[in-house]
């Protein structure tokens, strides 16, 4: 690749920002390329700056906050809570990888014999032999649209009084305002504003959305079974800057799909900036 | 110390009022990542300062190059590969030292 002055400066400010990516540089010059004007590499970098990228130290003080939480603060107590993941099929999730995660802090901290349950449909069980108490615990809330359908699914499916409180990693703050507007209590010790709309004001937002959706015209619009109509600008349009990709987890969708979607619009193979698991790709 | 290192080393300290980071890709085609990996790593040190895009030394940066630089170049070069035969044993500084007369000239010898 050949740098232009004013590019090779805002590559350099960059890696000074977000020092991970020095690791991905390859990947970072293919995205960079991908970009055909400066206002398209501009928008991107924006994005990169601001972007989350966890750390295993991070990580490890976020699932110490949702244990705190758990335990000192939900109100829930140790003989009724049930701790759920909210992952509904047989497919490995990422809401088990938290709950398997967060039972070592549990465990340390006195929790020594609580209920995990690894699969949504299981808490009916775990429910009858008096496990009220119900932690949904997740990865990563974008939209809220996920949560709002297992609610429902879980009072459709539980015949009795119970009291449910939910936990995740991280999230968007607007979906996280929205699902406590309704009533529900939801812990989220890292929240975060959308990348575009929660940062660009009109004219400039509306400037930069084209920009995006220039970029996404780019992708390929369909993968096997998946669309890239369902994920722009990230699952539910979550605009999510975030990714546990450093800690060996997966990236959610409801990141921007410029930084992970496979394919471009012929049906090349991107080498992406971050790695998304998803079942059809 | 890498060999690129050196040499931005060397250009920062003949600049009067440092150098753009650009100015090191156009010239030797040093990558943005090597350069943010350089800049880290003697800003650190105290040896130079990066703002505005551009590297200027600090004065102990400036003083630690000139002596660094200078010590390099003179046991890279002056003292480098002395041939074996005229190497001997070496002596301390202000040590007493008899020379053997049959080395000395006779130019020495006289009055």
């Amino acid at each position: 690749m050949s740098y232009k002055k004013e590019d090779y400066h805002k590559i350099v400010g960059l890696y000074a920002k977000q020092n991970w990516l020095l690791k991905k540089k390859d990947k970072l010059t293919e995205l960079i390329d991908f970009c055909e004007s400066t206002e398209h590499k501009d928008l991107v970098i924006s994005l990169l700056e601001r972007f989350h990228y966890l750390t295993d130290d991070t990580l490890g003080y976020l699932l110490n906050e949702i244990t705190d939480y758990i335990i000192n603060k939900s109100g829930f107590t140790l003989e009724t809570t049930q701790i759920m993941a909210i992952a509904y099929d047989d497919e490995a999730d990422s809401s088990q990888k938290i709950l398997d995660l967060i039972k070592i802090p549990l465990f340390e901290n006195g929790w020594k014999t609580v209920k995990t349950v690894n699969r949504f449909g299981a808490c009916n069980k775990s429910f009858k032999e008096g496990k009220t108490q119900i932690i949904m615990i997740d990865e990563f809330i974008g939209s809220g649209k996920t949560l709002r359908g297992r609610i429902k699914q879980l009072k459709n499916d539980i015949n009795g009084e119970f009291e449910f409180k939910c936990c995740f990693i991280a999230g968007i703050k607007e979906a996280v305002e929205s699902i406590e507007k309704e009533g529900i209590e939801i812990f989220c010790p890292l929240t975060m504003n959308k990348g575009i709309s929660g940062f660009y004001k009109n004219p400039e937002l509306f400037k930069m959305e084209n920009l995006m959706l220039g970029l996404e015209l780019k992708l390929a619009q369909k993968i096997n079974a998946k669309d890239l109509y369902e994920f722009s600008f990230g699952y539910g349009g979550a605009q999510a800057l975030y990714s546990l990709d450093g800690c060996r987890g997966n990236t959610p969708n409801s990141v921007f799909p410029i930084f992970w979607w496979l394919q471009d619009s012929n049906q090349r193979q991107r080498n992406t900036l971050l790695t998304r698991y998803e079942t059809g790709f | 110390m890498f060999k690129f290192e050196k040499v931005i080393l060397k250009d920062l300290y003949e600049s009067s009022n440092g150098l753009q980071s650009f100015s090191f890709y156009s010239k030797y085609k040093i990558e943005p990542d090597k350069i943010f990996l350089f800049i880290e790593k003697y800003s650190k040190k105290g040896i130079l300062i990066y703002e505005n895009n551009k590297l200027e030394l600090t004065k102990e940066g400036r003083i630690l190059i000139l002596k660094q630089y200078f010590s390099l170049k003179s046991n890279s070069t002056k003292f480098a590969g002395i041939p074996e035969e005229f190497l001997a044993p070496k002596i301390e500084i202000n040590s007493p030292y008899l020379p053997s007369i049959e080395n000395l000239s006779n130019e020495i010898l006289k009055n």
